[in-house]
């Protein structure tokens, strides 16, 4: 039974604006998802602006050090918590996943929406804290500093506490999704890779969210009730804090991550035009990374006075990270040998995620390495380390999924000059912005100091110099993708010529997304080409 | 003209240990990223698509995969063991012949204490080539602070309610940077001061309460003073604030807070056994807990005991009774009376440390 009638989208069927608020469709909410996070992307992003301004010179720009401490933490936490954890799985995940298993939507539809407005009312209030006197706890939340400042603390709390919850209905309605929704033929084995990212993403959030929930919902009892579990003045112990912390906090690092390599897992065969290389070991690397992202969590901690012992197995096991993640490159680079390969704006974005997130790999190595560590911890090459991560791998993996299956989410395309340009623009401004900071910590400059000494003025400038050089990328990303949505050329079911089962319907798909019943007859990447 | 600054100076020899580890570190780093960056270019080049180009149908290839996991584990492996070393180095491996200096961080200022009893504000007086171990911990009531001297490649949090301990030997005199590293609320940025590490003369006379010149700084620090004394047209050497002269040494500090206190009533100086166990010879000795755990009682265990005396019993005082004292001792009298137990050596301890 498929009653969208011919003609219609998903996009103006049904209509009015009822039917999208209260809408069960998994495009729909994936789109306003993707709207709200772009939104959240644009405020983290002016927060980011303020603080780099602010570090233009050592001495006070235009924030004092309090709205210094809150810009920094409404950055962190509108970033961390309402853009780059929802940003793939959420928005783009939404719309793709269901289509990619050939099936007419998520297991449970209406907790999708659920999770949809459990996430806008975390949002609200998050946002709310702004009227009530504003949070400076940093995204981290550390006590005894978050149990003493007064400010809208508990509210901030709450807000990351419902957040959880909507990161949670999503995981589980991923989970299912993918067991039992499957299209004919689609054996695990058939399934993109994106799925797997995806489904190993979920199963994180799953398990590591409702600790986060319960340590925040500790913090904020121990603000209002004043109970002593973290706050040594009560009897509390505010290292626990940290444990607790970084238990779901490590795993999100890789909430964030996962699904932008299930990107550009999908984007380099498909502009190769080869299938992606080593598919078991490729699915095999993600649950690898999801297993392992259990038991580092200390590696926040090498510093804090927790034993040698420890700290020592912490820095073993964090090692054993960048084995699968180094499967995952060598075989994203394997893909394209003997590939024939298109620089669309997808690739390009690819090629940005490889250039920067090894970069980013690379010095986590250094970091996972105890005695490096000391010097390193909470300086400004931790910061340049986990943008070069977060930005450079989860946003331009964000940003090689929005261009790669824009056309299918509004049926236009682009123009690819400008994406290539905005891309590059972004690439350089985004090197310029954060490789001096790695330059700065081993200077020894410290995060989140909103004065420093004048020796490290230049590097500062430089870095926010390449913060608006990144700026104007995303202005014109923004100008050229609206003229697409309004005006683009009509993209055609599969402008790419990809071979997973989202292509095979429309571009936009209808209500309930195909039209006849799709049945999986070959794997997501057997791209002809000569066999050997 | 831009000034980018340099590599950091390693005043102290485990600085230098950390920089070989670390140079090895980035020649890891520019090599696999030449290992991924040279072929990723090489490959768009010539694989570009054109017409009369063909992709190769290529899936896997088991040995190339297998070369690629292993060939990085045993790197990482090397990593990983040179990391350990390098912090036994830096953090562990404190000579016992080290002096101690009590480091006390409050919102937003640091207090350090000497075993001759005197304290000094974000200046930590040193001498060169002496071993310095560290007992550092947060004011009551306060937030988490975190010691960082990058000269030294060498940073602590400071938690409020534990000491944590690290430990350093400075080889160049001068004045070394320091800054607090955990994010502790609006005046962070400004809680940061000097390790002055003193020629062995100049620590005499400054140890004695003499006057001496500041010396320069070393590495990063000190330009926004030299900005300010040039503006102000002034020469940029002054002296150094003179150093509260508490005149009793820190043991007879505790001395006297332990008669004072009343722990007299209760736990002996000379090994007599009271209503608890007696100081004398107690400090980094084993002992047995009441639940049968044998832990050593270290600064911590004794700074638990006085504010939580049932926490940690030792076996055969299971019934005795001490009042928690938590907040009732400052900061500054807990380290006086930590020192003055760790003066009573009994003679056991005392033949063993003659023995070493």
């Amino acid at each position: 039974m498929h009653h969208s009638p011919e003609g219609t989208t998903y996009l103006n069927y049904p209509k009015g604006l009822m039917s999208w608020l209260v809408t069960l469709d998994h495009k729909r909410i994936g789109m306003m998802y993707l709207a709200s996070v772009l939104f959240f992307f644009f405020v983290g992003g002016v927060f980011a602006l303020t603080i780099r301004l602010e570090l233009f010179t050592p001495e006070q720009n235009l924030l004092t050090a309090d709205q210094y401490n809150q810009a920094f933490t409404y950055h962190g936490v509108i970033m961390v918590f309402l853009v780059i954890i929802p940003m793939i799985p959420a928005a783009i995940g939404n719309f793709v996943l269901p289509l990619m298993l050939g099936a007419k939507d998520v297991a449970f539809p209406r907790m999708n929406l659920a999770s949809y407005y459990i996430f806008v009312a975390a949002s609200v209030m998050a946002v709310a804290t702004m009227f009530f006197g504003g949070v400076d706890t940093g995204w981290t939340f550390y006590t005894p500093y978050s149990t003493q400042t007064q400010t809208a603390t508990t509210l901030m709390l709450c807000a990351a506490f419902v957040a959880g919850f909507s990161s949670i209905f999503t995981g589980l309605n991923f989970m299912a999704t993918v067991h039992k929704l499957r299209a004919p033929g689609q054996g695990w084995g058939q399934l993109p890779l994106f799925v797997w990212a995806i489904y190993a993403t979920s199963v994180i959030q799953v398990l590591a969210t409702p600790v986060l929930g319960l340590t925040l919902a500790l913090v904020a009892l121990e603000r209002v009730a004043g109970v002593g579990i973290f706050d040594p003045a009560l009897g509390g112990d505010p290292v626990l804090f940290q444990h607790f912390f970084w238990f779901y906090s490590h795993p999100a690092v890789y909430i964030m991550i996962l699904p932008a390599m299930g990107v550009i897992n999908e984007v380099i065969p498909v502009f190769s035009r080869k299938p992606i290389f080593g598919y078991k070991a490729m699915a095999a690397a993600i649950f690898g990374i999801a297993l392992v992202a259990f038991a580092v969590w200390g590696h926040h901690m090498f510093t804090s006075g927790q034993t040698a012992l420890v700290n020592m197995l912490f820095s073993l096991i964090t090692m054993f990270v960048a084995v699968p993640t180094g499967i995952k490159v060598f075989s994203w680079i394997a893909t394209m040998y003997k590939g024939s390969i298109h620089f669309d704006a997808p690739m390009i974005y690819a090629f940005a995620f490889l250039f920067v997130f090894v970069i980013g790999g690379l010095t986590g190595v250094v970091l996972a390495t105890l005695g490096a560590d000391i010097h390193f911890h909470d300086t400004y090459y931790v910061v340049a380390h986990f943008h070069y991560v977060m930005v450079g791998g989860t946003l331009f993996g964000f940003m090689a999924g929005l261009h790669y299956w824009w056309p299918k989410f509004f049926g236009k395309m682009f123009n690819s000059f400008l994406a290539k340009l905005s891309a590059v623009l972004i690439l350089i401004g985004f090197n310029v912005t954060f490789f001096p900071q790695f330059i700065l910590g081993i200077q020894g400059m410290p995060r989140r100091y909103w004065s420093y000494i004048p020796e490290f003025t230049a590097l500062n400038q430089l870095s926010t110099i390449g913060s608006f050089v990144i700026a104007l990328g995303f202005f014109l990303a923004l100008g050229y993708l609206t003229h697409s949505f309004f005006f683009g050329k009509k993209a055609g079911s599969n402008p790419w010529r990809a071979l997973t089962l989202e292509w095979e319907s429309e571009s936009p798909p209808p209500l309930e997304n195909f039209r006849f019943d799709p049945v999986v007859t070959h794997g997501p990447y057997e791209f002809k080409g000569e066999r050997v | 003209m831009m000034d980018f600054g340099g590599y950091p100076i390693a005043a102290t020899a485990a600085a230098e240990s950390w920089d070989q580890l670390h140079w090895f570190l980035i020649g890891v780093c520019v090599f696999f990223s030449l290992v991924v960056f040279v072929p990723m270019v090489v490959f768009a080049i010539k694989y570009r698509a054109r017409p009369g180009h063909k992709p190769t149908y290529i899936s896997h290839n088991n040995a190339l995969e297998i070369f690629w996991t292993a060939v990085p584990t045993v790197i990482l492996m090397v990593i990983f063991a040179w990391g350990w070393i390098v912090y036994k180095e830096l953090v562990i491996n404190a000579p016992p012949n080290a002096m101690e200096v009590k480091v006390m961080a409050r919102s937003w200022g640091w207090t350090f204490q000497y075993e001759d009893g005197r304290t000094t504000n974000d200046l930590l007086f040193v001498p060169v080539n002496k071993p310095v171990r560290l007992v550092m911990t947060a004011a009551e009531g306060d937030v988490i602070h975190s010691f960082f001297v990058p000269n030294f490649r060498l940073k602590k949090d400071v938690v409020p309610g534990i000491y944590n301990t690290t430990w350093f030997e400075a080889r160049i005199p001068g004045r070394h940077q320091f800054f607090c590293t955990e994010y502790c609320g609006a005046g962070h940025s400004i809680m940061i001061g000097a390790v002055v590490v003193l020629e062995e003369e100049d620590w005499q006379l400054w140890r004695w309460g003499k006057a001496i010149d500041m010396p320069d700084w070393v590495g990063i620090g000190g330009k926004r003073e030299r900005m300010l004394t040039a503006s102000q047209g002034r020469e940029a050497a002054f002296q150094v604030q003179t150093a509260h002269l508490d005149q009793k040494s820190l043991i007879d500090r505790g001395q006297e807070l332990h008669r004072r206190q009343g722990c007299v009533a209760c736990h002996s100086s000379d090994g007599t056994m009271g209503i608890g166990p007696s100081f004398l010879g107690i400090f980094g000795e084993e002992v047995e807990l009441s639940d049968g755990r044998i832990l050593v009682r270290d600064e911590n265990y004794i700074r638990g005991q006085i504010e939580n005396p049932r926490a940690q019993i030792v076996r055969g005082f299971e019934h005795a009774v001490m009042p928690p004292y938590p907040g009732r001792l400052s900061e500054l009298d807990l380290n006086a009376l930590i020192a003055y137990i760790k003066s009573l050596q009994g003679s056991t301890t005392a033949q063993r440390m003659t023995e070493e």
